[in-house]
């Protein structure tokens, strides 16, 4: 039994090209899903937090 | 025959004493934590960790069931899998974990060695990967295997670091690189308990005393670096 992926990764990466810089499609996207999410965990607020600015 | 007041010290005494001067138990396995840890960004040490301990149990279970359970049996892809995915959040989170230590500037404090030993175990993590990727025993692992050793080559390691050899590539892989990292994540461990998690950057315009009053730590001593 076989289960079709979302998306077909049965063939060679796909790369981009800018002038020296070469990479692949997936490492550019895990590359960039590293940078959302740690902007994410900097911005989203943690549960249970409590933020006291100016407070004794 | 316990020991007299005077009486020197054995080895195991000194040993424990020592130990227990270096990690207190309470430093150790502490009460609390700083309030200033109330943020995401510090919880990624921990799920590299977790990324650790699933790496290690399913490559334990690849190890014991060999390739062609790995490659022709539907629950060996999904191990292989488990295991492949399992690195790949392993980096993942890593990664993040430096950035968020590196934008916070997190040898401060005489935490350098925490830094060194999480930038090392970075550093041995790729080679342990790198060695998984050739072990794979399939044409992936000898095209990064032929690929990869002419630049290995060039720098004259490939007589004792030989990517064509299947044996010893192994070895570094399931054995000599996992007890290397591990050592090297306890070591780092340790020593964030020993020194305390790093506080945050002290704000312009609150200063370091504005910051003991907005994110002052909670746990005994937490924050404060060990002598």
């Amino acid at each position: 039994m076989s289960f079709a992926a979302i998306i077909n990764l049965n063939h060679p990466a796909s790369y981009v090209h800018w002038g020296f810089f070469q990479m692949s499609i997936p490492n550019l996207v895990v590359i960039g899903l590293m940078i959302v999410v740690f902007a994410a965990a900097i911005a989203l607020p943690f549960p249970g937090s409590k933020r006291k600015r100016g407070g004794s | 025959m316990s020991a007299g007041a005077g009486a020197k010290k054995s080895w195991t005494v000194r040993l424990r004493e020592a130990g227990v001067a270096a990690m207190p138990p309470e430093r150790l396995l502490p009460d609390g934590q700083p309030t200033y840890m109330s943020s995401w960004i510090y919880v990624f040490g921990v799920l590299t960790i977790a990324a650790l301990v699933v790496i290690i149990g399913s490559g334990t279970i690849l190890g014991l069931k060999g390739p062609a359970w790995w490659h022709y049996t539907g629950i060996g892809h999904f191990f292989n899998s488990i295991h492949l995915w399992a690195v790949e959040m392993f980096f993942f989170f890593m990664v993040i974990h430096l950035w968020g230590k590196f934008f916070m500037a997190a040898w401060r404090g005489g935490r350098s060695r925490v830094w060194m030993s999480g930038t090392i175990t970075f550093l041995v993590s790729i080679a342990a990967a790198f060695t998984g990727y050739v072990s794979q025993q399939n044409f992936d692992s000898q095209w990064i295997s032929t690929q990869a050793k002419d630049g290995l080559n060039s720098t004259g390691i490939g007589a004792f670091f030989n990517v064509l050899n299947f044996g010893q590539m192994y070895t570094y892989h399931v054995l000599l690189l996992p007890v290397v990292v591990i050592a090297l994540v306890s070591a780092h461990i340790l020593l964030v308990r020993r020194h305390g998690i790093v506080p945050p950057l002290p704000l312009p315009e609150l200063g370091a005393q504005g910051l003991a009053g907005a994110g002052a730590p909670s746990g005994a001593g937490a924050a404060e670096p060990a002598p």
